[in-house]
């Protein structure tokens, strides 16, 4: 049976492979994705599913899912040309999605799909860091964090928990780690950018609250307090947070090994692991 | 869009109100008209309709907004 052995929160910003580039490995974001690469080559997953916000990259405006999954024996990373970041080729399991995405809509979850797809940066710059030789498949879980009315944060954790059990009852052994890509507070070319730049983070206070939160395991006040009104709050792609949410909800209730916030970005890096 | 932004535009769906206020630039009044401002960013990374990060950022950042980021009057 597959089995989920690990939770991992990312952040995807996309200028970084460019500053690693510029600033080598001793940089502070090329030590935090060293060390989640070192832990989760640990666990040798067979399976990553990532729960990401598309920037209008893979969808649009005119067929704009809520939750959505990649069904695909691979896919086309990046699509949206962040600076230093190769064209990849990464590798899925079509089959699995495909049981996923139907487990989930039998569990009460109207869950969309795409095929012969590409995606943006939000996948592809953790996986750039992560998984840069692009052998371990990955399960793109869309969920629509930028554009209100955006899917609540009970429902997010709920989807993540259907998720789970999905990929529990897949008969082969597969060890599977979850991850959730995106920041807690962010604007990107908004009005509350912080000047001369393209971006801002318009909430810190609400950032470093996940983050005690996240850290002192109390998921449901997260959730309770992971408002539409609060994330909007927080920054036009402040929905992102809904990918972390739907991580923990797949993962269960587990104490993180680390958290470490990036305030200046406004996110940070988690790991969950358990055996 | 570089050289000759009106031209490519021409073909689009656009009220005179927007096309004017896209070929100046004015960011801040199409993100009142209700515009995506992720995607407007675009148009100051490819440096189109004089804008780049620095114009972009005054003109988007004097938009009276209220805490979730409408406009406000």
């Amino acid at each position: 049976m597959a089995q989920i052995v690990a939770g991992f929160g990312v952040p995807h910003t996309p200028i970084f492979p460019h500053f690693v580039k510029r600033d080598g490995p001793d940089c502070e974001t090329a030590k935090l994705f060293g060390a989640q690469k070192a832990q989760l080559a640990e666990e040798r997953p067979n399976l990553i599913v990532m729960f990401d916000t598309d920037h209008l990259n893979t969808f649009f405006l005119d067929s704009l899912p809520i939750f959505a999954v990649g069904i695909d024996r691979s896919f086309k990373a990046p699509n949206d040309e962040p600076q230093d970041v190769p064209n990849y080729i990464v590798p899925s399991m079509l089959d699995v999605a495909a049981h996923i995405r139907s487990a989930v809509v039998a569990a009460g979850f109207d869950v969309g799909m795409t095929q012969n797809y590409s995606v943006d940066h939000s996948v592809t710059v953790p996986l750039h860091f992560l998984t840069p030789d692009m052998t371990v498949p990955v399960i793109p879980f869309f969920i629509s964090g930028h554009v209100p009315p955006l899917p609540s944060a009970q429902r997010c954790h709920a989807l993540g928990r259907a998720v789970a059990h999905a990929i529990e009852s897949w008969p082969a052994a597969l060890r599977v780690v979850i991850m959730g890509s995106g920041s807690f507070s962010l604007e990107v070319g908004g009005p509350r950018m912080a000047p001369g730049r393209s971006d801002g983070v318009p909430d810190p206070d609400w950032a470093m609250r996940v983050v005690k939160y996240l850290e002192e395991q109390k998921i449901d006040r997260l959730i309770a307090e992971a408002t539409q009104h609060q994330l909007l709050k927080a920054g036009n792609v402040g929905g992102e947070l809904l990918n972390w949410i739907a991580m923990l909800g797949a993962i269960g209730d587990r104490k993180p090994d680390y958290i470490v916030p990036q305030m200046q970005n406004g996110h940070a890096y988690g790991v969950w692991r358990w055996n | 869009m570089k050289s000759d932004p009106a031209k490519a535009l021409a073909s689009l769906d656009l009220s005179d109100d927007e096309r004017r206020a896209l070929l100046a630039g004015d960011v801040g009044t199409l993100y009142r008209m209700g515009v995506n401002a992720f995607l407007m960013n675009y148009l100051a990374r490819f440096e189109v309709c004089g804008l780049d990060v620095k114009i972009y950022n005054q003109r988007m950042r004097a938009v009276k907004v209220d805490e979730v980021g409408q406009p406000v009057a």
